[in-house]
């Protein structure tokens, strides 16, 4: 794979919230992220994955380590409003649109004191064009599905021509249909624009439609690797359940009891069991 | 489970409380300083163990009263009349004080008995003065200060107490020196007598008023409630209240309405799990009247606290004392309990017909129902999301806004009729008595008159009385008199008939005609004495159409003002040299107050009191109405949270949320001061249609009452947006974003 230039950094990064109980949702997260990716953060619910997002979207300040953005580091910006507006695009969870507001209204929310009014207008058609939504563009968000809501999101999410775009959990609320289609215009959009995607999901299916994996659990990078084959990733996925895990764990066992201990006598069943096995590992 | 659900809530709970404490704080603060007003009254004469209290029929006011002198004697010849006193009761101005009570006994009469001296002496003597006890503190004096009423000095002589406190917030003077003070000579408010047998009181009663059917007789105990003006002031007391409660009410109803809306699927989990809809209707019922209880209760313990603090005031604590009886405590908490049912009751209503099923479905935060077509973007279209919520906001603040509109109109309304009446006549100088607080008081000695026709530079004089009439026939009509040769009368223009020649005539207004269905030759009885109508006249001016004209003489007579004018008109020979006149006019008569004509209505007392009545219901409309924009706008905005959270996170700023809830929430009062304008204009035009009272008033909106509306309608805005909006842009955008 070609070298790329790293777009986001975090080194370290921790954030505790809380006045009572701590919390600490990052506990040193360490991430990288290169122009032009589509990756994905997984990791079970509460193991920080929406705070990792703000972090990098500039939402709040981290309680300690860095966020590097476009070779910025982030606690050096003083105006994170302007930097969201020009350099952040968010897509959020079902329900992120201002219910009185049309779709392009919508789309032109992050433009107010960016863009010139004639602009915009040029923009947000070219925008909802690029999402299909382009008959749509007068209508509220009670009148479109949710998958048309979450496309008006990802419109209003690149008005400014930001360096990233995030998006937390932006299938959440959506059936595997509808979340697909989403995933399709990601998939369009940085190919397309070369836009750098960060995706936060906790559905592998989703995970598998971008190009990388990081896993996050307490706080921590876990597991950082592209997305291989499906073949690869399901014995990956295998391998992580816990069916995976008591099958690894009884590997010894299960080659004498499939008689591969000996090489005689190897049926066609345990041809492909070795396999299997061979690839779990 | 009714209490959490208020509590969840705690900005609006606190909101709405603070509204319906203010409207029942208003009743119990204005009914107790109405009925201490009648206590006052009532202690006033009960003290002096009179059995019956005499005042002149018709009168507005005991203060306004006039009785002859003549009249003592012949009540003392009466039968079972034991003893008779004559008593005269007034206001005089004094330092610091605008109203200090005076009142006039004979030092040698059994009245004066009633005020126990605590230090010094008893009145013996002229220019002698005892006040009491609460006067003492008030003006800081004490037994050998001199103390000024108007332009005499009195000597204190003694501090006195007598458990009323209108008594003992003033000062006792010889009748003799009360009634050249108050320029009443030969003449008193009031007779007290006393009876040989008590139990005869009735037929006495009837005696007296059988003989003298210009005179009133009322049994001691029931004289307050006898008391036109204050009966005025209890109505008044009420009619504000009122204002204050619907204000509350509507806003009270809007935070029951939300707190169901918002709770819609909470509602259809409740009904799903088997409630009936008369278990969800008292749910919400109870919590609309818990709401309201513990308002009430507040209020009332403003409205106390409200009543003491005024009390304290100096310049008011000898005639204001509230006073608080449990029926008024009965009252605040009948009307709390209404309000609480009444803005409960649609609110319960719809949450118990909801379907459980479309309950369960519901996904609030609205939006749905807006159309993409409205002008004004966002601003509009949010408030358009809660139409009911908007509506009834404005309906609160429209009312509020309304009643200040109509009643600045019926002010203005005074101001040009009284300009009318005053520059009419072409008059170019007005002329009332100095340093009195209600025109009615005005009396000017015809000497003066006299003495200024003969100022160079004047052309000529003429003086006026008049005074208010009321009967079954005409309750409320203004007669004056003039001289009937005078140039002044000319300008009450004959339309029928033809003008004054002799006595016992009179003119009418047209207005006054129609009102009380007469005619040219027609007879009217006024002040019990009867008139024959010679003319009917037209001025424009809705006072003097709605009112009559008798002659100087007999009207001086009949208002027990002799040889006295209530008003000056004055003309001068060169009207550029007017405000010359006019000075040399007051610096040689420092008894007189002299205003230009088109000047003079809004220099007159009774306007200024009337403004400030206004200024102050104004104040209690923009708070209530402030509170109710507030707990709107608080509303609108934490339903909103998340979409803030949005907002921020697309790099909007703070500033910006800030302006979008404040150009809101200026709009909702823009739009409600509007709502208000047009619905003051229509009450103003629809008080017109009243009987009698109806002619009299004549609301006149001026292009600066809209714009006063309107600021207030902004100012209303401003109160209301800017907590709301302060705290929508602190809003932290992560925390927003995760508000559920
Ligand atoms: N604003 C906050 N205040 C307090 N705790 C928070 C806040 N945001 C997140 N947390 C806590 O931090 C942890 C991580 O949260 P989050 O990043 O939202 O997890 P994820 O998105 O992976 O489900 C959780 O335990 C959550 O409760
Ligand atoms: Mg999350």
């Amino acid at each position: 794979m070609e070298e790329r230039s790293v777009i986001v950094e975090t080194r370290d990064l921790v954030k505790v919230y809380g006045d009572g109980p701590e919390v600490r949702a990052l506990d040193g997260a360490n991430m990288s992220v290169h122009r032009g990716e589509l990756v994905t953060v997984m990791g079970p619910s509460g193991s920080g994955k929406s705070t990792l997002l703000n972090m990098i979207g500039a939402l709040d300040r981290s309680t300690s380590g860095r966020v590097v953005v476009k070779g910025e580091d982030l606690s050096s910006i003083r105006d994170l409003d302007a930097f969201r507006a020009q350099e952040v695009g968010f897509v959020f969870q079902l329900h992120n649109l201002i219910p009185t507001l049309t779709a392009s209204e919508n789309v032109e929310i992050p433009m107010h004191g960016q863009v010139k009014q004639r602009q915009r207008r040029k923009r947000t058609q070219e925008l909802l064009d690029l999402v299909g939504l382009i008959d749509r563009a007068g209508h509220l968000p009670s009148q479109l599905s949710g998958g048309e809501r979450q496309r008006v999101a990802v419109a209003r999410a690149l008005a400014n021509q930001p360096a990233i775009l995030l998006a937390d959990e932006p299938t959440g609320s959506l059936d595997t249909t509808a979340g697909r289609e989403i995933m399709e215009l990601l998939q369009k959009v940085n190919r397309e624009r070369g836009m750098t995607i960060i995706v936060v999901t906790h559905d592998r299916k989703v995970a598998r439609m971008t190009q990388r994996i990081l896993t996050l659990e307490d706080g921590r990078i876990v597991d950082d690797h592209p997305v291989q084959t499906p073949l690869v990733e399901d014995l990956r996925e295998l391998a992580r359940s816990q069916l995976g895990q008591s099958l690894l764990d009884r590997r010894g066992k299960i080659l004498k009891e499939v008689g591969l201990g000996s090489d005689a006598g190897l049926t066609e069943q345990g041809e492909y069991l070795r396999g299997l096995l061979v690839g779990l590992t | 489970m009714i209490l959490r659900n208020l509590l969840g809530r705690k900005t609006r709970t606190f909101l709405t409380l603070v509204g319906i404490a203010i409207g029942v704080a208003a009743i119990v603060a204005l009914v107790a300083i109405a009925d201490g007003f009648a206590s006052g009254y009532y202690g006033l004469l009960s003290g002096s163990q009179a059995d019956l209290v005499i005042t002149q029929a018709e009168s507005f006011d005991m203060s306004v009263s006039v009785i002859d002198e003549e009249v003592g004697p012949q009540l003392t010849a009466l039968s079972g009349v034991e003893e008779v006193e004559g008593v005269i009761i007034g206001e005089a101005t004094t330092e610091g004080i605008p109203y200090f009570m005076v009142f006039g006994y004979d030092p040698k009469g059994a009245g004066i008995q009633h005020f126990r001296v605590v230090e010094g002496k008893e009145l013996t003597a002229k220019r002698e003065i005892i006040i009491g006890k609460l006067a003492a503190e008030n003006l800081k004096k004490g037994v050998g200060d001199t103390l000024r009423l108007y332009d005499s000095a009195y000597r204190i002589v003694g501090i006195y107490e007598t458990g009323a406190f209108f008594e003992e917030g003033g000062g006792v003077i010889s009748l003799a020196d009360a009634q050249a003070m108050l320029k009443r000579p030969r003449q008193v408010n009031t007779y007290t007598v006393k009876l040989r047998d008590v139990d005869q009181a009735e037929a006495v009663r009837q005696r007296i008023e059988r003989r003298f059917p210009d005179l009133l007789v009322v049994e001691s105990a029931n004289f307050a409630d006898q008391q036109l003006g204050l009966q005025f002031v209890r109505a008044f007391a009420w009619a504000l209240s009122f204002l204050a409660v619907v204000i509350g009410g509507v806003g009270m109803m809007n935070t029951t309405l939300m707190s169901v809306f918002e709770r819609t699927r909470e509602i259809g989990v409740l009904r799903a799990l088997g409630w009936r809809k008369g278990r969800v209707l008292a749910m919400i019922l109870s919590e609309s009247l818990l709401l309201s209880l513990l308002g009430g209760l507040a209020g009332v313990v403003l409205g106390v606290v409200a009543v003491k603090a005024l009390g304290r005031l100096p310049a008011v604590s000898g005639w204001l004392q509230g006073e608080f009886s449990l029926g008024l405590f009965v009252q605040a908490a009948v009307v709390t309990l209404a309000l609480g049912a009444t803005a409960g009751l649609y609110p319960a209503w719809w949450a118990s017909r909801l379907h459980p099923v479309e309950a369960l479905r519901y996904e609030g935060g609205g939006g749905e129902g807006v159309s993409p077509r409205l002008p004004g973007g966002m601003t509009t279209r949010s408030l358009f999301r809660r139409k009911t919520r908007t509506l009834l906001t404005m309906v609160g603040i429209g009312i509020g806004v309304a009643t200040v509109v109509a009643l600045v109109g019926l002010t203005d309304g005074f101001i040009d009729d009284f300009t009318a009446l005053a520059t009419g006549s072409g008059t170019d100088l007005m002329a009332v008595e100095a340093n009195i607080s209600d025109m009615a008081y005005s009396a000017i000695d015809e000497k003066v008159g006299k003495r200024i026709a003969g100022l160079s530079g004047v052309k000529s004089v003429s003086g006026t009385v008049f005074s208010v009439a009321m009967s079954e026939e005409t309750p409320f009509m203004i007669v004056f008199g003039y001289h009937p040769a005078e140039y002044a009368i000319r300008h009450f223009k004959i339309v029928e008939g033809e003008g004054l020649s002799a006595n016992r005539q009179i003119i009418l207004g047209h207005s006054a005609a129609e009102a009380m269905e007469k005619q040219v030759g027609d007879k009217v009885r006024i002040f019990d004495s009867s008139f024959r109508i010679v003319g009917i006249y037209e001025t424009g001016a809705s006072y003097e159409d709605s009112g009559g004209v008798i002659s100087l003489r007999e009207a001086q007579a009949l208002f027990g003002k002799p040889r006295q004018v209530g008003f000056l008109g004055i003309k001068v020979e060169d009207p550029h040299r007017v405000e010359g006149v006019r000075q040399r006019i007051e610096e040689e008569f420092p008894e007189i107050t002299v205003s230009l004509s088109t000047e003079f209505a809004e220099r007159l007392p009774d306007l200024q009191a009337m403004e400030a009545l206004v200024g102050g219901i104004s104040f209690l409309a923009v708070i209530v109405g402030g509170v109710g924009m507030m707990n709107t706008m608080v509303m609108s905005v934490f339903e909103r949270t998340r979409e803030i959270g949005v907002l921020r996170a697309l790099g909007w700023r703070r500033s910006k949320v800030l302006f979008m809830v404040v150009r809101e929430s200026l709009l909702l009062g823009v739009v409600s001061g509007l709502a208000g304008v047009v619905m003051g204009v229509a009450m103003g035009k629809a008080l017109t249609l009243l009987p009698f009272i109806g002619g009299l008033l004549k609301p006149s909106f001026r292009s600066y009452t809209f714009v006063q509306a309107l600021i207030m309608a902004l100012a209303l805005g401003m109160i209301g947006g800017l907590y709301p909006a302060w705290w929508a842009s602190r809003l932290h955008p992560i925390e927003a974003l995760r508000y559920e």
